[in-house]
Protein backbone atom coordinates (compact mmCIF):
# COMPACT_ATOMS: atom_id res chain seq x y z
CA UNK A 1 0.00 0.00 0.00
CA UNK A 2 1.40 3.40 -0.82
CA UNK A 3 1.94 5.81 2.01
CA UNK A 4 -0.51 8.33 0.57
CA UNK A 5 -3.16 5.64 0.45
CA UNK A 6 -2.37 4.62 4.01
CA UNK A 7 -2.61 8.26 4.88
CA UNK A 8 -6.03 8.54 3.29
CA UNK A 9 -7.21 5.46 5.11
CA UNK A 10 -5.87 6.93 8.34
CA UNK A 11 -7.85 10.06 7.64
CA UNK A 12 -10.99 8.03 6.95
CA UNK A 13 -10.47 6.10 10.17
CA UNK A 14 -10.04 9.40 11.96
CA UNK A 15 -13.32 10.69 10.61
CA UNK A 16 -15.08 7.45 11.52
CA UNK A 17 -13.68 7.64 15.05
CA UNK A 18 -14.86 11.23 15.37
CA UNK A 19 -18.29 10.18 14.11
CA UNK A 20 -18.59 7.44 16.70
CA UNK A 21 -17.16 9.23 19.70
CA UNK A 22 -18.31 12.70 18.76
CA UNK A 23 -15.11 13.97 20.37
CA UNK A 24 -11.50 13.15 19.58
CA UNK A 25 -10.80 12.91 15.88
CA UNK A 26 -8.22 10.15 16.03
CA UNK A 27 -5.53 8.56 18.11
CA UNK A 28 -2.07 7.22 17.48
CA UNK A 29 -0.37 4.51 19.50
CA UNK A 30 3.36 5.14 19.77
CA UNK A 31 3.83 1.57 21.06
CA UNK A 32 5.91 2.63 24.02
CA UNK A 33 7.28 -0.23 26.13
CA UNK A 34 4.87 -0.98 28.95
CA UNK A 35 2.09 0.97 27.23
CA UNK A 36 0.82 4.48 27.73
CA UNK A 37 1.67 5.49 24.18
CA UNK A 38 -1.78 6.49 22.94
CA UNK A 39 -1.92 10.15 21.91
CA UNK A 40 -4.49 12.27 20.12
CA UNK A 41 -3.83 12.97 16.45
CA UNK A 42 -4.89 16.57 16.01
CA UNK A 43 -5.63 18.46 12.83
CA UNK A 44 -6.57 21.86 14.25
CA UNK A 45 -3.25 23.23 15.48
CA UNK A 46 -2.52 26.55 13.75
CA UNK A 47 -0.30 26.26 10.68
CA UNK A 48 0.05 22.49 11.12
CA UNK A 49 -1.35 19.42 9.42
CA UNK A 50 -2.14 16.21 11.34
CA UNK A 51 0.20 16.03 14.35
CA UNK A 52 0.55 13.84 17.42
CA UNK A 53 -0.33 15.88 20.48
CA UNK A 54 2.10 15.41 23.34
CA UNK A 55 1.28 18.69 25.08
CA UNK A 56 -0.80 21.69 24.06
CA UNK A 57 0.94 24.49 25.99
CA UNK A 58 3.78 25.08 25.45
CA UNK A 59 3.43 22.91 22.39
CA UNK A 60 5.00 19.51 22.00
CA UNK A 61 3.79 18.18 18.65
CA UNK A 62 5.22 15.02 17.15
CA UNK A 63 5.44 14.11 13.47
CA UNK A 64 3.37 11.00 12.64
CA UNK A 65 5.93 8.47 11.48
CA UNK A 66 4.37 7.76 8.07
CA UNK A 67 5.37 11.30 7.03
CA UNK A 68 8.99 10.10 6.89
CA UNK A 69 8.04 7.65 4.16
CA UNK A 70 6.89 10.44 1.88
CA UNK A 71 10.20 12.06 1.02
CA UNK A 72 13.64 13.20 2.05
CA UNK A 73 12.37 16.52 3.36
CA UNK A 74 9.78 16.85 6.10
CA UNK A 75 6.97 19.25 5.15
CA UNK A 76 6.86 22.33 7.35
CA UNK A 77 3.27 21.70 8.38
CA UNK A 78 4.17 18.18 9.59
CA UNK A 79 7.49 19.13 11.23
CA UNK A 80 7.60 18.51 14.98
CA UNK A 81 7.22 21.48 17.33
CA UNK A 82 8.80 21.94 20.75
CA UNK A 83 8.94 25.03 22.96
CA UNK A 84 10.19 25.27 26.55
CA UNK A 85 8.30 28.25 27.92
CA UNK A 86 4.66 29.11 27.27
CA UNK A 87 5.40 32.78 26.58
CA UNK A 88 6.03 32.21 22.89
CA UNK A 89 6.37 35.06 20.41
CA UNK A 90 2.91 34.83 18.82
CA UNK A 91 3.22 38.20 17.12
CA UNK A 92 6.28 39.70 15.46
CA UNK A 93 6.56 43.22 14.06
CA UNK A 94 9.25 42.78 11.45
CA UNK A 95 10.10 46.47 11.33
CA UNK A 96 10.63 46.72 15.06
CA UNK A 97 12.54 43.44 15.32
CA UNK A 98 16.27 43.70 15.99
CA UNK A 99 18.96 41.06 16.28
CA UNK A 100 21.35 42.29 18.97
CA UNK A 101 25.00 41.29 18.74
CA UNK A 102 26.76 42.24 21.96
CA UNK A 103 29.21 41.30 24.67
CA UNK A 104 32.87 40.76 23.91
CA UNK A 105 32.79 42.47 20.49
CA UNK A 106 34.37 45.60 19.03
CA UNK A 107 31.13 47.08 17.71
CA UNK A 108 27.82 45.91 19.16
CA UNK A 109 25.18 45.60 16.46
CA UNK A 110 21.45 45.99 16.35
CA UNK A 111 20.58 44.47 12.99
CA UNK A 112 17.29 44.94 11.20
CA UNK A 113 15.88 42.02 9.29
CA UNK A 114 16.63 43.93 6.09
CA UNK A 115 20.30 44.26 7.03
CA UNK A 116 20.45 40.59 7.85
CA UNK A 117 18.73 39.69 4.58
CA UNK A 118 21.32 41.67 2.64
CA UNK A 119 24.19 39.52 3.92
CA UNK A 120 25.47 36.69 1.66
CA UNK A 121 22.88 33.95 1.43
CA UNK A 122 23.73 30.31 2.18
CA UNK A 123 21.73 27.10 2.06
CA UNK A 124 21.98 23.58 3.44
CA UNK A 125 19.90 20.52 4.24
CA UNK A 126 20.03 19.40 7.86
CA UNK A 127 18.19 17.15 10.26
CA UNK A 128 16.70 18.89 13.25
CA UNK A 129 16.28 16.35 16.03
CA UNK A 130 15.16 16.91 19.61
CA UNK A 131 17.72 15.75 22.18
CA UNK A 132 14.97 13.61 23.70
CA UNK A 133 13.64 12.13 20.48
CA UNK A 134 12.49 8.53 21.20
CA UNK A 135 12.65 9.07 24.99
CA UNK A 136 9.38 7.16 25.38
CA UNK A 137 11.17 4.04 24.10
CA UNK A 138 13.75 4.00 26.90
CA UNK A 139 13.73 0.91 29.10
CA UNK A 140 13.49 1.40 31.99
CA UNK A 141 11.29 4.38 31.18
CA UNK A 142 12.44 7.86 32.23
CA UNK A 143 10.51 11.07 32.93
CA UNK A 144 10.33 13.84 30.31
CA UNK A 145 8.46 14.36 27.06
CA UNK A 146 7.40 10.84 26.05
CA UNK A 147 8.27 11.10 22.37
CA UNK A 148 8.16 8.26 19.91
CA UNK A 149 10.58 8.56 16.97
CA UNK A 150 8.91 11.61 15.45
CA UNK A 151 10.67 14.47 17.23
CA UNK A 152 12.90 14.97 14.20
CA UNK A 153 12.68 16.30 10.68
CA UNK A 154 14.82 17.24 7.71
CA UNK A 155 14.58 20.60 5.97
CA UNK A 156 16.45 22.78 3.55
CA UNK A 157 17.48 25.90 5.43
CA UNK A 158 18.35 29.23 3.84
CA UNK A 159 19.89 32.11 5.70
CA UNK A 160 23.17 33.82 6.49
CA UNK A 161 26.33 32.57 8.11
CA UNK A 162 26.60 33.24 11.81
CA UNK A 163 30.29 33.90 11.12
CA UNK A 164 29.44 36.82 8.83
CA UNK A 165 27.34 38.40 11.56
CA UNK A 166 30.02 37.85 14.21
CA UNK A 167 32.72 39.24 11.92
CA UNK A 168 30.66 42.34 11.35
CA UNK A 169 30.63 43.00 15.08
CA UNK A 170 34.27 41.99 15.39
CA UNK A 171 34.91 39.38 18.06
CA UNK A 172 37.46 40.64 20.60
CA UNK A 173 40.52 38.70 21.70
CA UNK A 174 39.79 36.48 24.68
CA UNK A 175 36.28 35.57 23.55
CA UNK A 176 35.50 31.86 23.92
CA UNK A 177 31.77 31.29 23.78
CA UNK A 178 28.77 32.66 21.89
CA UNK A 179 25.39 32.64 23.65
CA UNK A 180 22.04 32.81 21.89
CA UNK A 181 18.83 34.23 23.29
CA UNK A 182 15.35 34.45 21.84
CA UNK A 183 12.00 36.17 21.95
CA UNK A 184 10.37 33.49 24.10
CA UNK A 185 10.20 34.24 27.80
CA UNK A 186 9.74 32.40 31.07
CA UNK A 187 6.18 32.34 32.36
CA UNK A 188 7.58 33.15 35.79
CA UNK A 189 9.69 36.29 35.99
CA UNK A 190 12.59 34.67 37.84
CA UNK A 191 12.52 31.53 35.69
CA UNK A 192 15.61 30.82 33.59
CA UNK A 193 15.29 32.48 30.18
CA UNK A 194 16.01 29.96 27.42
CA UNK A 195 19.55 30.47 26.16
CA UNK A 196 22.11 28.15 24.60
CA UNK A 197 25.72 28.61 23.68
CA UNK A 198 28.38 27.28 21.36
CA UNK A 199 32.15 27.46 21.52
CA UNK A 200 33.41 30.43 19.48
CA UNK A 201 35.25 28.22 16.97
CA UNK A 202 32.09 26.25 16.36
CA UNK A 203 30.02 29.41 16.03
CA UNK A 204 32.51 30.70 13.44
CA UNK A 205 32.84 27.46 11.43
CA UNK A 206 30.91 28.91 8.47
CA UNK A 207 28.21 26.23 8.69
CA UNK A 208 26.24 27.47 11.68
CA UNK A 209 23.52 29.57 10.12
CA UNK A 210 20.89 32.13 10.97
CA UNK A 211 18.02 30.84 8.84
CA UNK A 212 14.95 32.61 7.54
CA UNK A 213 13.65 30.04 5.04
CA UNK A 214 12.60 26.48 5.81
CA UNK A 215 11.98 24.25 2.80
CA UNK A 216 11.69 27.34 0.62
CA UNK A 217 9.11 29.11 2.76
CA UNK A 218 9.47 31.84 5.37
CA UNK A 219 9.87 30.35 8.82
CA UNK A 220 6.51 30.05 10.57
CA UNK A 221 6.04 31.26 14.14
CA UNK A 222 5.87 27.63 15.30
CA UNK A 223 9.38 27.08 14.00
CA UNK A 224 11.01 30.31 15.06
CA UNK A 225 9.94 33.22 12.83
CA UNK A 226 11.55 35.49 11.89
CA UNK A 227 14.96 33.82 12.26
CA UNK A 228 16.38 30.78 14.00
CA UNK A 229 19.77 29.27 14.51
CA UNK A 230 20.76 26.18 12.50
CA UNK A 231 23.54 24.09 14.01
CA UNK A 232 24.10 21.31 11.46
CA UNK A 233 24.82 17.94 12.99
CA UNK A 234 23.94 19.05 16.52
CA UNK A 235 20.81 18.39 18.52
CA UNK A 236 17.96 20.83 18.19
CA UNK A 237 18.32 22.32 21.66
CA UNK A 238 20.99 24.57 20.10
CA UNK A 239 18.82 25.58 17.16
CA UNK A 240 17.43 28.58 19.02
CA UNK A 241 14.08 29.70 17.58
CA UNK A 242 13.04 33.34 17.29
CA UNK A 243 16.69 34.28 17.79
CA UNK A 244 17.10 37.91 18.84
CA UNK A 245 20.32 38.01 20.83
CA UNK A 246 23.89 36.93 20.15
CA UNK A 247 26.20 37.52 23.07
CA UNK A 248 29.93 36.89 22.88
CA UNK A 249 31.34 35.75 26.23
CA UNK A 250 34.92 35.61 27.46
CA UNK A 251 34.26 32.69 29.76
CA UNK A 252 32.04 29.65 30.13
CA UNK A 253 28.27 30.05 29.94
CA UNK A 254 26.90 29.24 33.37
CA UNK A 255 23.24 29.60 32.48
CA UNK A 256 20.77 26.90 33.53
CA UNK A 257 20.17 25.53 30.03
CA UNK A 258 23.88 24.77 29.59
CA UNK A 259 25.03 24.08 33.13
CA UNK A 260 22.11 22.01 34.44
CA UNK A 261 19.68 21.04 31.70
CA UNK A 262 20.43 18.99 28.59
CA UNK A 263 23.42 17.23 30.14
CA UNK A 264 24.46 13.74 29.05
CA UNK A 265 26.81 11.25 30.69
CA UNK A 266 30.39 11.78 29.60
CA UNK A 267 30.56 8.14 28.48
CA UNK A 268 30.71 6.54 25.00
CA UNK A 269 27.29 6.93 23.36
CA UNK A 270 26.02 8.74 26.50
CA UNK A 271 25.34 5.22 27.71
CA UNK A 272 25.13 4.22 31.40
CA UNK A 273 23.41 1.48 33.37
CA UNK A 274 20.24 2.40 35.21
CA UNK A 275 21.27 3.33 38.73
CA UNK A 276 24.91 3.87 37.77
CA UNK A 277 26.64 6.79 39.51
CA UNK A 278 30.06 8.38 39.54
CA UNK A 279 30.23 9.58 35.94
CA UNK A 280 30.68 13.16 34.78
CA UNK A 281 28.26 14.98 32.52
CA UNK A 282 28.67 17.31 29.54
CA UNK A 283 26.22 19.44 27.60
CA UNK A 284 24.59 17.34 24.89
CA UNK A 285 26.29 18.10 21.58
CA UNK A 286 26.54 16.48 18.14
CA UNK A 287 24.14 13.86 16.86
CA UNK A 288 24.88 10.21 16.18
CA UNK A 289 23.74 7.97 13.31
CA UNK A 290 20.19 6.65 13.12
CA UNK A 291 18.10 4.79 10.56
CA UNK A 292 14.51 3.63 10.22
CA UNK A 293 12.27 1.50 8.06
CA UNK A 294 9.51 3.83 6.91
CA UNK A 295 7.27 1.67 4.69
CA UNK A 296 6.37 -0.99 7.27
CA UNK A 297 4.84 -0.56 10.68
CA UNK A 298 5.63 -2.85 13.57
CA UNK A 299 3.15 -5.72 13.52
CA UNK A 300 2.39 -5.45 9.79
CA UNK A 301 1.63 -8.62 7.84
CA UNK A 302 3.45 -9.67 4.63
CA UNK A 303 2.57 -12.54 2.29
CA UNK A 304 5.04 -15.43 1.85
CA UNK A 305 7.09 -15.43 -1.31
CA UNK A 306 6.03 -12.02 -2.58
CA UNK A 307 8.67 -9.34 -3.02
CA UNK A 308 8.28 -6.74 -0.28
CA UNK A 309 10.92 -4.07 -0.92
CA UNK A 310 12.03 -2.22 2.19
CA UNK A 311 12.75 1.47 2.30
CA UNK A 312 13.49 4.11 4.84
CA UNK A 313 15.63 6.99 5.98
CA UNK A 314 19.02 7.30 7.60
CA UNK A 315 21.20 10.11 8.81
CA UNK A 316 24.79 10.15 9.96
CA UNK A 317 24.50 12.72 12.74
CA UNK A 318 27.52 15.00 12.66
CA UNK A 319 28.61 13.73 9.26
CA UNK A 320 27.15 11.97 6.22
CA UNK A 321 25.91 8.42 5.72
CA UNK A 322 28.59 5.95 4.60
CA UNK A 323 26.39 2.85 4.55
CA UNK A 324 23.03 1.45 5.55
CA UNK A 325 22.75 -2.28 6.18
CA UNK A 326 19.56 -4.25 6.57
CA UNK A 327 18.85 -7.53 8.32
CA UNK A 328 15.60 -9.45 7.88
CA UNK A 329 16.52 -12.22 10.30
CA UNK A 330 16.92 -10.34 13.55
CA UNK A 331 20.54 -9.39 13.01
CA UNK A 332 21.95 -12.81 12.05
CA UNK A 333 22.87 -11.63 8.54
CA UNK A 334 23.09 -8.21 6.93
CA UNK A 335 22.89 -6.92 3.38
CA UNK A 336 23.84 -3.46 2.16
CA UNK A 337 20.96 -1.17 1.24
CA UNK A 338 21.00 1.03 -1.86
CA UNK A 339 21.37 4.65 -0.89
CA UNK A 340 19.25 7.38 -2.45
CA UNK A 341 20.54 10.76 -3.65
CA UNK A 342 22.86 12.63 -1.32
CA UNK A 343 21.08 15.90 -0.53
CA UNK A 344 23.74 17.06 1.90
CA UNK A 345 25.71 15.32 4.61
CA UNK A 346 23.59 16.65 7.46
CA UNK A 347 20.26 15.63 5.96
CA UNK A 348 18.19 12.47 5.69
CA UNK A 349 19.39 9.94 3.14
CA UNK A 350 16.83 7.57 1.71
CA UNK A 351 17.65 3.86 1.33
CA UNK A 352 16.07 0.80 -0.27
CA UNK A 353 16.62 -2.93 0.05
CA UNK A 354 15.03 -5.98 -1.52
CA UNK A 355 13.16 -8.47 0.67
CA UNK A 356 11.16 -11.56 -0.23
CA UNK A 357 9.89 -13.43 2.83
CA UNK A 358 10.72 -17.13 2.65
CA UNK A 359 9.63 -18.39 6.06
CA UNK A 360 6.32 -18.10 7.89
CA UNK A 361 6.13 -16.53 11.31
CA UNK A 362 7.73 -13.42 12.68
CA UNK A 363 10.48 -11.64 10.76
CA UNK A 364 12.57 -9.09 12.63
CA UNK A 365 13.74 -6.40 10.26
CA UNK A 366 16.66 -4.33 11.45
CA UNK A 367 18.45 -1.38 9.91
CA UNK A 368 21.87 0.00 10.79
CA UNK A 369 23.50 3.23 9.67
CA UNK A 370 27.25 3.74 9.62
CA UNK A 371 28.37 7.35 9.22
CA UNK A 372 31.37 8.77 7.40
CA UNK A 373 33.43 8.69 10.60
CA UNK A 374 32.87 4.93 10.72
CA UNK A 375 30.49 5.24 13.68
CA UNK A 376 27.67 2.68 13.50
CA UNK A 377 24.46 2.43 15.49
CA UNK A 378 24.92 0.16 18.52
CA UNK A 379 23.11 -3.19 18.66
CA UNK A 380 21.94 -2.48 22.21
CA UNK A 381 20.08 0.79 22.74
CA UNK A 382 21.94 3.33 24.84
CA UNK A 383 20.35 4.45 28.12
CA UNK A 384 20.66 7.48 30.39
CA UNK A 385 18.39 9.07 32.96
CA UNK A 386 17.67 12.14 30.82
CA UNK A 387 16.35 10.04 27.96
CA UNK A 388 18.74 11.70 25.52
CA UNK A 389 20.47 10.71 22.29
CA UNK A 390 18.85 7.33 21.70
CA UNK A 391 20.31 5.71 18.59
CA UNK A 392 20.31 1.91 18.92
CA UNK A 393 19.47 -0.24 15.92
CA UNK A 394 15.70 -0.22 15.37
CA UNK A 395 13.74 -3.41 14.88
CA UNK A 396 10.45 -3.69 12.99
CA UNK A 397 8.68 -6.97 13.58
CA UNK A 398 6.38 -8.22 10.84
CA UNK A 399 4.24 -11.34 10.47
CA UNK A 400 4.87 -13.49 7.40
CA UNK A 401 1.83 -15.57 6.46
CA UNK B 1 13.15 67.19 -16.13
CA UNK B 2 14.26 64.31 -18.32
CA UNK B 3 11.91 62.72 -20.79
CA UNK B 4 11.83 59.56 -18.68
CA UNK B 5 10.80 61.40 -15.51
CA UNK B 6 8.23 63.31 -17.54
CA UNK B 7 6.73 59.96 -18.64
CA UNK B 8 6.70 58.68 -15.05
CA UNK B 9 4.86 61.87 -14.16
CA UNK B 10 2.20 61.17 -16.75
CA UNK B 11 1.83 57.59 -15.48
CA UNK B 12 1.53 58.88 -11.92
CA UNK B 13 -1.14 61.41 -12.88
CA UNK B 14 -2.99 58.67 -14.78
CA UNK B 15 -2.80 56.47 -11.70
CA UNK B 16 -4.19 59.17 -9.45
CA UNK B 17 -6.98 59.89 -11.94
CA UNK B 18 -7.76 56.18 -11.95
CA UNK B 19 -7.95 56.15 -8.16
CA UNK B 20 -10.11 59.26 -8.08
CA UNK B 21 -12.44 58.66 -10.99
CA UNK B 22 -12.58 54.92 -11.30
CA UNK B 23 -12.74 53.85 -14.94
CA UNK B 24 -10.09 55.08 -17.29
CA UNK B 25 -8.45 53.86 -20.48
CA UNK B 26 -5.87 51.09 -20.06
CA UNK B 27 -2.53 52.35 -18.72
CA UNK B 28 -0.11 53.26 -21.52
CA UNK B 29 2.80 50.86 -21.95
CA UNK B 30 5.85 51.63 -19.83
CA UNK B 31 8.32 53.81 -21.72
CA UNK B 32 11.08 51.17 -21.49
CA UNK B 33 11.02 47.49 -20.67
CA UNK B 34 12.22 46.89 -17.09
CA UNK B 35 15.94 46.30 -16.77
CA UNK B 36 17.21 42.89 -15.59
CA UNK B 37 18.25 44.61 -12.35
CA UNK B 38 14.73 45.87 -11.80
CA UNK B 39 13.32 42.41 -12.48
CA UNK B 40 15.73 40.83 -10.03
CA UNK B 41 14.84 43.43 -7.42
CA UNK B 42 11.13 42.79 -7.93
CA UNK B 43 11.65 39.03 -7.59
CA UNK B 44 13.68 39.50 -4.42
CA UNK B 45 10.99 41.77 -2.99
CA UNK B 46 8.30 39.21 -3.77
CA UNK B 47 10.35 36.58 -1.97
CA UNK B 48 11.36 38.83 0.92
CA UNK B 49 10.58 36.53 3.82
CA UNK B 50 9.82 38.99 6.59
CA UNK B 51 6.25 40.19 6.91
CA UNK B 52 4.39 40.87 10.13
CA UNK B 53 3.02 37.63 11.47
CA UNK B 54 0.81 36.48 14.29
CA UNK B 55 -0.65 33.22 15.47
CA UNK B 56 -3.15 32.27 18.13
CA UNK B 57 -2.05 29.19 20.02
CA UNK B 58 -4.48 26.99 21.95
CA UNK B 59 -4.13 26.98 25.73
CA UNK B 60 -5.32 23.43 26.32
CA UNK B 61 -8.34 22.88 28.50
CA UNK B 62 -7.57 19.48 29.99
CA UNK B 63 -7.83 19.41 33.78
CA UNK B 64 -6.47 16.92 36.26
CA UNK B 65 -9.29 14.73 37.49
CA UNK B 66 -10.15 12.65 40.52
CA UNK B 67 -9.43 12.85 44.25
CA UNK B 68 -6.63 15.27 45.04
CA UNK B 69 -6.66 16.91 41.60
CA UNK B 70 -7.42 20.41 42.92
CA UNK B 71 -3.89 21.04 44.15
CA UNK B 72 -2.46 19.98 40.77
CA UNK B 73 -4.92 22.11 38.84
CA UNK B 74 -4.18 25.10 41.06
CA UNK B 75 -0.39 24.82 40.83
CA UNK B 76 0.61 23.21 37.55
CA UNK B 77 -1.57 24.63 34.82
CA UNK B 78 -0.35 28.22 34.85
CA UNK B 79 2.95 27.21 33.24
CA UNK B 80 1.86 24.24 31.13
CA UNK B 81 -1.18 22.24 30.11
CA UNK B 82 -1.77 18.82 31.63
CA UNK B 83 -0.98 16.57 28.67
CA UNK B 84 2.69 15.84 29.18
CA UNK B 85 2.18 15.17 32.90
CA UNK B 86 -0.56 12.68 32.14
CA UNK B 87 1.63 10.99 29.51
CA UNK B 88 4.39 10.10 31.95
CA UNK B 89 5.22 6.45 32.57
CA UNK B 90 4.61 5.07 36.07
CA UNK B 91 6.90 7.05 38.39
CA UNK B 92 7.31 6.61 42.12
CA UNK B 93 6.04 9.23 44.54
CA UNK B 94 9.66 10.10 45.31
CA UNK B 95 10.40 10.74 41.63
CA UNK B 96 7.25 12.84 41.30
CA UNK B 97 8.34 14.84 44.33
CA UNK B 98 11.69 15.44 42.63
CA UNK B 99 9.89 16.61 39.49
CA UNK B 100 7.65 19.02 41.41
CA UNK B 101 10.66 20.33 43.33
CA UNK B 102 12.47 20.89 40.04
CA UNK B 103 9.54 23.08 38.97
CA UNK B 104 10.02 25.13 42.14
CA UNK B 105 13.78 25.39 42.29
CA UNK B 106 14.90 25.28 38.65
CA UNK B 107 11.92 26.96 37.01
CA UNK B 108 10.78 29.13 39.95
CA UNK B 109 7.18 27.94 39.73
CA UNK B 110 5.23 29.58 42.55
CA UNK B 111 4.35 26.29 44.24
CA UNK B 112 4.06 26.49 48.01
CA UNK B 113 6.34 24.08 49.86
CA UNK B 114 3.24 22.71 51.59
CA UNK B 115 1.76 21.78 48.19
CA UNK B 116 4.74 19.79 46.93
CA UNK B 117 3.90 16.54 48.69
CA UNK B 118 0.16 16.61 47.95
CA UNK B 119 0.89 17.21 44.24
CA UNK B 120 3.41 14.36 44.16
CA UNK B 121 0.99 12.09 46.01
CA UNK B 122 -1.78 12.89 43.55
CA UNK B 123 0.41 12.38 40.46
CA UNK B 124 1.75 9.08 41.79
CA UNK B 125 -1.80 7.92 42.50
CA UNK B 126 -3.02 8.34 38.92
CA UNK B 127 -3.65 5.08 37.08
CA UNK B 128 -0.90 4.60 34.52
CA UNK B 129 -0.28 1.64 32.26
Amino acid sequence: MTSSRRHLLGGAAALAAAWVSGARAAEVDLNLPGGGGVRPLITDYPQKGAMILQRTRPPLLETPFEVFDEGTFTPNNRFYVRWHWAVIPTEVDVNAFRLEVKGHVNAPLSLTLRELYNLPRVELAAVNQCSGNSRGLFQPRVPGAQWGNGAMGNAKWVGVRLRDVLDRAGVRAGATVVRFGALDQPVVQEGPDFMKSLALDHARDGEVMIAYLMNGEPMTLNHGFPIRLIVPGWFSTYWVKALNSIEVLDGPDENYWMKTAYRIPDTPGANVRPGQTGFGTVPINHMVPRSFVTNLRDGAGLPMGAPAPLRGIAFGGSTGVRAVDVSTDGGASWQPATLGPDEGKYGFRRWEAGFTPTARGEARIMVRCTNNDGLAQPAEPNWNGGGYMRNGIETTSVRIG
Amino acid sequence: MSFQNFCYGIVAVAGISLALFGKSPPAPPAPYPPTPEALRFAAAEAAYPFHNASIELPAGDRQFQGPGAEVANANCLSCHSAGMVLNQPPLSRAVWEEEVRKMRTAYHAPVAEADVEPIAKYLASLPRP
